[in-house]
């Protein structure tokens, strides 16, 4: 079962993605601030990570950044989410080295369908991990 | 009295006043404590609410009997959960969101909003906008729209403001003369929410560039840029050559540039003409970058050694947008001035033009986009 990250300080949208997520079949691992998602990718190496641009303590692009850095988590896919829609900042974050980037307002049912693409493009190129990984909580439980 | 009179007096004073502090000390913890029962009580009641909620927004199949539970929630559950459901909407897309917006239609939230624009408060004025904007009815938009006419500043900008979050297109043509007149919205507002209404603008914004007001024109050639609007580049040109335009004529060769298409390089060859305001031969150099047409990289090594330090800096970061043509131009330039003291090269070469194509060459090469020199036609590689 892939395991996904998303990181996101809005209680309501971590809490929609982790549910649409978790209703895809997921595992879902969740963190509220920059430093929390970097931990927990860290930790738990997901097969995606979903990160909101505008976090606490961290920048998403700033996360994206480290986990491309850090070699355990170098091939983890990374979708941005954020209110940011200028060209230029799509531009930062791919240049952050994210994978997709999807602009809020969202559809959680397209986020779902944008995990599920870049997760099947990583089992092409033989990216990502296999099987679910543990699964650990920044707030003690899902949602 | 005795000398001891003022001191006893001093101390009574002393202690009313810590009588004072300690009573005030008390209410503001007394306070505290109550607003945070009730915020847990508040979360107690909505806690159950929340996963149903979040099923609805997901997009899941949600049964007819959960929706008419939740449109016959009791009034003080309903309290707590309807800021929950109002402020979730701005956040999502899809059949999950319009699920909401039929249940705070049907709850009343609709029908007391637009009651709610014609109160004499402004203040209930400005919350009834920023409602209707996170539901997006039509006839939301359409209320917003007079809003945009209201007495009061604040009301209309927050109207113009909901009106970039209900992204209906048809709010495009109210928005732009929003910009003019003597109830103007401040015009940045009025670009974001233009801008967030989509490419559905630019009819309005294409009639827009024929008005007689110049901030009018200026904002809707930025926003046609802005919204990829690519059917506008004929209008964009004509702007740009309007001699009349100042400010228009530089926002209209920004727009160009944003939009890259080659069709808007020539009005910008023409922009960056010498006699043309210094400002627009900047923004029309940059531009040409964006455009980024390997067609263009002769004009803009040309312009490596303009008098204009702003026009020469930024036509060394448009060439190195120009592909291997642009970078090829940069190397020339970059060591025409060695060439000239060897005598390999016109002595005429701007010691500018080097400098700038150097910078440019050196920027590339920090950020690792710098290609290896290649070897020219009929050149033999060393």
């Amino acid at each position: 079962v892939p395991t996904v990250l998303v990181a996101d300080e809005d209680r309501d949208i971590r809490d929609l993605v982790a549910y649409t997520l978790a209703q895809a079949g997921h595992v879902v691992v969740t963190a509220e601030s920059g430093p929390a998602a970097l931990e927990q990718a860290l930790a738990t190496v997901p097969d995606v990570a979903v990160l909101d641009v505008m976090m606490p303590g961290m920048s998403g692009f700033d996360v994206c950044r480290q986990i491309r850095a850090t070699p355990a988590t170098r091939e983890v896919p990374v979708i941005l989410l954020t209110a940011r829609a200028q060209a230029s900042d799509v531009a930062t974050g791919l240049g952050a080295g994210a994978d997709d980037h999807v602009t809020k307002p969202f559809s959680p049912r397209e986020l779902a369908s944008r995990v599920a693409t870049v997760l099947a493009r990583g089992r092409r190129s033989g990216r990502g991990s296999e099987g679910g990984a543990p699964v650990r909580d920044s707030e003690g439980g899902r949602p | 009295v005795t000398p001891a009179a003022p001191v006893t007096a001093l101390l009574l004073t002393l202690l009313a006043l810590s009588a004072l502090l300690a009573v005030l000390a008390l209410t503001i913890v007394l306070r505290r404590g109550m607003r945070a029962r009730g915020a847990r009580r508040a979360a107690a009641r909505s806690e159950p609410v929340r996963p149903i909620l979040l099923s609805i927004l997901a997009g899941d199949e949600v049964d007819q009997a959960t929706l008419g539970a939740l449109a016959t929630l009791d009034r003080r559950t309903w309290a707590v959960v309807e800021p929950t459901i109002v402020g979730l909407l701005g956040k999502v897309r899809g059949e999950g969101r319009d699920a909401l917006v039929a249940l705070l239609v049907e709850r009343g939230v609709h029908g007391r909003a637009l009651r709610d624009t014609r109160a004499r408060s402004a203040v209930r004025r400005c919350g009834a906008a920023e409602l209707l904007g996170s539901l997006a009815t039509p006839e939301a938009v359409d209320v917003l729209v007079e809003l945009l006419g209201d007495t009061d500043g604040e009301v209309r900008l927050v109207a113009a403001r909901a009106l970039g979050r209900a992204e209906d297109p048809a709010a495009a043509a109210a928005l732009v003369s929003s910009l003019s007149g003597p109830r103007a919205v401040p015009h940045r507002v009025v670009a974001r929410s233009l801008a967030r209404l989509g490419a559905g603008v630019e009819p309005a914004l294409i009639a827009a560039l024929g008005s007689p007001d110049v901030l009018t024109r200026a904002v809707s050639a930025d926003i046609l840029g802005a919204v990829g609007a690519v059917g506008s580049v004929p209008v964009l040109a004509a702007a740009v050559r309007d001699t009349d335009g100042g400010e228009v004529r530089i926002r209209a060769a920004r727009a160009l540039g944003r939009l890259g298409l080659s069709g808007g390089a020539a009005p910008l060859v023409d922009a960056v003409a010498v006699g043309n305001p210094s400002a627009l031969r900047a923004v029309a150099t940059r531009a040409l970058g964006d455009v980024g047409d390997g067609a263009l990289v002769g004009v803009l090594a040309e312009l490596l050694g303009d008098e204009d330090h702003q026009v020469a800096q930024n036509a060394a970061t448009a060439l190195t947008r120009c592909g291997s043509t642009g970078v090829l131009a940069l190397r020339d330039a970059a060591g025409a001035d060695t060439a000239a003291e060897e005598g390999e090269a016109p002595a005429d070469v701007s010691p500018y033009a080097a400098n700038y194509a150097r910078a440019a060459l050196a920027e590339l090469d920090r950020t690792g986009a710098l290609p290896a020199p290649q070897a020219r036609a009929g050149e033999v590689p060393a």
